[in-house]
């Protein structure tokens, strides 16, 4: 077990410094420039000398090697530099970020689970059933709708035709709420986004589950379940139900690590001030600090995903550790 | 045990998400009864689509909302009025010498930053050193030219220019904000970028600047010229525009600032809503690389100009709330525009044209001249689906006479990469052809028409496609220096026609302005023209008078 774990560590160092250097490659492989973000508007119109002054302040003049290993140096004393874009710490707006990313996905991805899950195991239950077959073809519809019309969808009538729901934002910014009513207020902001969220991602669970359910079902010491006489719930709660778990908790695992990379579409029309939007600004504006820490957050959370998986599903199927 | 995890793991996210530590308390009933103002609005929400980071004049981002945006905090020592003309601002008075060399300044008395301390000549000077050693675009460049500032008293300043220009009180004057010198002058170079306090002397105080949220904006209710209509400005940052529109509709906000697009006008013209019009003066163009053959070639870039029908444009894109350009750049509604510089649209002409210099159809339809297929790459925006739809029309009217242009929709950056490289002329181009534009401010001053069109790289910043002129070089430096009106309208008008004939770009239109808003929260609205409705003006009526 030892031996088990120092192995998927040292993969894990590895992969992240593949990571890293790629985070640091990438941006800068786009054409363009973050001049324009130094300059601001009318960049064109300053001379040759000003402009070298501008990228010699970013640090942006020196050859690529010796900005890679600044930024492995700063990198290692926990600084991820400054956005160009922002003009604040990138740390502190990842840390601002955050919270609103997980809180959004992070609701989004229990209720996935848990309606998927259940979803699936009754239906995986019931296979070729009349409901089986309607509860197929609404996921299946649900698979295919495209967030973005959705989430306009849902802004259009429960926000403006029926206002319900707030159209934009995580909170209130025109009234300065504390206390509960506050909580009241992001909770109200929160509905739109993580039902549509919600929807367009509990296909791949519900899915899963059923199929495994399915598979489960099959198995032989189902049947010796049910001939020991134990009760149809018996069976699908103690017996089916926990084995066809496995798959699922996979898919829960993977989608862990993209908790964090946020819902960008969703984020966008809801203008929910979350990671994946932010990274999709950072691209397109060449905010290269603001994108290599993006991008860091974004490895260490999947790859430390896949490693807690990793280590955990030994405890879940005792099999993994022996092969 | 792993209930614990999971509760601490949520209760940490919800921790970070409340409420953000102490809140500043000058919000609330900061405004007393007094203010004697008959119809103040308390409060008005306006979406802006994208943030202004720190909302300082070295950080805030695009030049509307950002910079109008920044003018609400900070003031000018002039300012443009609906008109486009410069009024008096900070200062009260402001006297030019006959040679046009000298700007002697009388501020008005009495003012004082957002902390209480009094604005002086001092200040002033400051600003202009600042902003000359520590470079920021917009407000560096029209600095340039100023040879010496004296201070002689502390409400009065004399300016000497190195050469007579007269765009400067458009330029600098009314563009240039004064920084508090007590505060600025502790900030060092390197650092200014990341300088956040803002304190200025303007119609409000910045009391929030939210990148991930808002912009919270407090009335500056000792203000020199009265305090402003609308007691507390709120700018919630919405990402998306179809978003910022359906907020409108629900009443979350009172207006945006991006322009209504025109299938939306309709829709915001009755009930409590109104749509504010106005002429646009930024310019949607088709620019070439002149240094690539066979766009070198004069004939080949008339015939494309007489092959692109610039009225059906307007007319399809832009459902009409648009002007169909002139091809001398200046905007038909332009005091300084050539009447006889018409609107040109005839495909035999072109045809004609093309045949003229030997370049006869291939067997694909493509002309061929010297050898080579007249085929070429339209670069457009990707984030900008009507220059994506122009692009096409542009395409399909070009197929018609010949010409072969393959569009390509790429993101903004990647343009810029290869039609303007760093933003620096001098760095040279790697394009055909590419939809272009330029802002409002652009057209304002006349005097800009020097950068588009000199040769020289250090002269000719904005002369993207490389046209090389004589003719308009020796046009041009008459121009930027020439202070008596008339010769620059003369002037201007010649590089007008030389812009027609020579044609570095095809002009194609200007989209009007359209700004939908709830008239029944707030109806004080004030359109400069080309620029719109969010600006100073619609909040400080006195400025426009």
């Amino acid at each position: 077990m030892a031996r088990y774990l120092l192995n998927k560590l040292g993969q894990f160092a590895a992969v992240l410094f593949i990571a890293v250097t790629i985070n640091f490659l990438l941006p800068r492989a786009m054409p363009g420039s973050p001049l324009s973000l130094l300059a601001g508007e009318e960049a064109g119109s300053l001379t040759g000398g000003e402009r070298q002054r501008l990228l010699r302040e970013a640090g942006l003049d020196r050859p690529l090697h010796e900005q890679y290993l600044r930024y492995l140096g700063d990198l290692a004393r926990g600084d991820l530099g400054t956005s160009l874009s922002r003009r604040q710490p990138v740390a502190a707006i990842l840390l601002d970020r955050l919270p609103w990313t997980l809180l959004l996905t992070g609701s989004a991805l229990v209720l996935t689970t848990v309606i998927g899950t259940i979803a699936g195991a009754v239906v995986g239950w019931r296979r070729g059933g009349t409901l089986d077959v309607a509860a197929l073809g609404l996921f299946l519809v649900l698979e295919s709708l495209p967030a973005f019309w959705l989430a306009m969808l849902a802004v259009a009538i429960l926000a403006v035709q029926f206002p319900l729901f707030p159209t934009f934002g995580a909170r209130d910014v025109a009234a300065q709420l504390q206390g509960p009513a506050y909580w009241l207020d992001v909770a109200h902001h929160l509905v739109l986004p993580v039902s549509v969220l919600t929807l367009v991602s509990v296909s791949a669970t519900f899915l899963t589950m059923r199929a495994s359910m399915t598979s489960v079902l099959g198995e032989e010491y189902i049947q010796v379940a049910r001939a020991k006489g134990l009760s149809g719930r018996q069976v699908l709660f103690r017996h089916a139900l926990r084995n066809a778990l496995l798959p699922v908790a996979t898919v829960t695992m993977l989608n862990l690590g993209q908790l964090v990379a946020g819902a960008t579409v969703i984020e966008t029309v809801f203008s929910y001030p979350g990671i994946g939007r932010m990274m999709y600004e950072a691209a397109t504006t060449r905010d290269y600090p603001l994108l290599q820490g993006g991008f860091l957050l974004l490895t260490v959370s999947v790859v430390l995903a896949n490693l807690i998986s990793d280590l955990i599903y030994p405890l879940l199927d005792p099999r993994v550790t022996r092969g | 045990m792993h209930r614990i995890i999971a509760l601490t793991l949520i209760a940490l996210v919800l921790a970070a998400c409340s409420p953000s530590s102490p809140s500043t308390p000058a919000s609330g009933s900061a405004t007393g009864p007094t203010s004697q103002a008959t119809r103040t609005v308390p409060s008005l929400r306006i979406a802006i689509l994208n943030d202004e980071s720190t909302l300082t004049p070295y950080t805030y981002r695009f030049g509307y909302p950002g910079l109008q945006m920044l003018y609400l905090v900070y003031d000018t020592l002039m300012v443009l009025d609906a008109e486009n003309t410069p009024k008096p601002l900070l200062a009260s008075d402001v006297k030019i010498g006959p040679d046009g060399t000298t700007y002697d300044l009388t501020l008005r008395t009495g003012v004082t930053w957002h902390d209480g301390k009094p604005l002086t000549a001092d200040d002033v000077k400051f600003t202009f050193d600042y902003f000359l050693a520590n470079p920021k675009g917009s407000f560096t460049t029209p600095l340039r030219q100023v040879a010496t500032v004296t201070v002689t008293s502390p409400t009065a300043l004399s300016i000497r220019l190195r050469d007579p220009n007269p765009s400067f009180p458009i330029r600098a004057l009314a563009t240039v904000p004064i920084l508090p010198k007590h505060l600025w002058e502790s900030v060092e170079g390197a650092r200014v970028n990341d300088y956040a306090a803002t304190v200025g002397s303007g119609p409000y105080k910045l009391v929030e600047a939210n990148p991930n949220s808002a912009y919270r904006l407090q009335a500056n209710t000792s203000y020199m010229l009265g305090a402003p209509t609308v007691t507390e400005l709120i700018f919630p940052i919405i990402r998306d525009q179809n978003t910022a529109f359906q907020a409108l509709r629900s009443g979350e906000v009172q207006a945006i600032t991006r322009e209504t697009p025109a299938e939306l006008v309709n829709q915001f013209n009755s009930g409590p809503f109104k749509v504010a019009k106005g002429p646009g003066f930024a310019s949607t163009l088709l620019q070439f690389n002149l240094e690539r053959a066979p766009l070198d070639r004069r004939e080949v870039r008339q015939a494309i100009d007489y092959a692109i029908d610039k009225r059906m444009l307007v007319q399809t894109l832009l459902l009409n709330l648009g002007t169909a350009a002139t091809p001398g750049f200046v905007h038909p509604d332009s005091p300084y525009h050539d009447p006889a510089v018409n609107l040109r649209y005839d495909p035999n002409r072109a045809k004609s044209l093309l045949d003229g210099i030997g370049a006869r159809p291939g067997s694909d339809g493509t002309r061929v001249l010297d050898g080579r297929p007249l085929s070429f790459t339209l670069l457009v925006y990707s984030n900008n689906p009507t220059r994506i739809r122009a692009a096409e029309l542009i395409s399909g009217m070009l197929k018609e006479v010949g010409i072969t242009a393959t569009v390509r929709a790429m993101d903004a950056d990647s343009v810029d990469a290869l039609v303007w490289p760093d933003f620096d002329v001098a760095k040279g181009r790697n394009f055909d052809m590419a939809i272009w534009g330029w802002s409002a401010p652009v057209q304002v001053d006349i005097g800009r028409l020097v950068d588009l069109v000199h040769s020289d790289v250090r002269i000719g910043t904005s002369n993207i496609g490389g046209f090389k002129s004589a003719e308009a070089d020796r046009l041009a430096d008459q121009l930027r220096t020439t202070a008596d009106e008339s010769t620059r309208k003369r002037l201007a008008q010649s590089i007008e026609q030389l812009i027609a004939t020579e044609l570095p770009f095809v002009m194609l239109y200007f989209a009007d302005g359209a700004y939908a808003y709830r008239a029944d929260a707030y109806d004080g609205w004030v359109y400069q023209k080309g620029q719109g409705i969010f600006t100073r003006l619609s909040f400080v009526p006195a400025m426009n008078r």
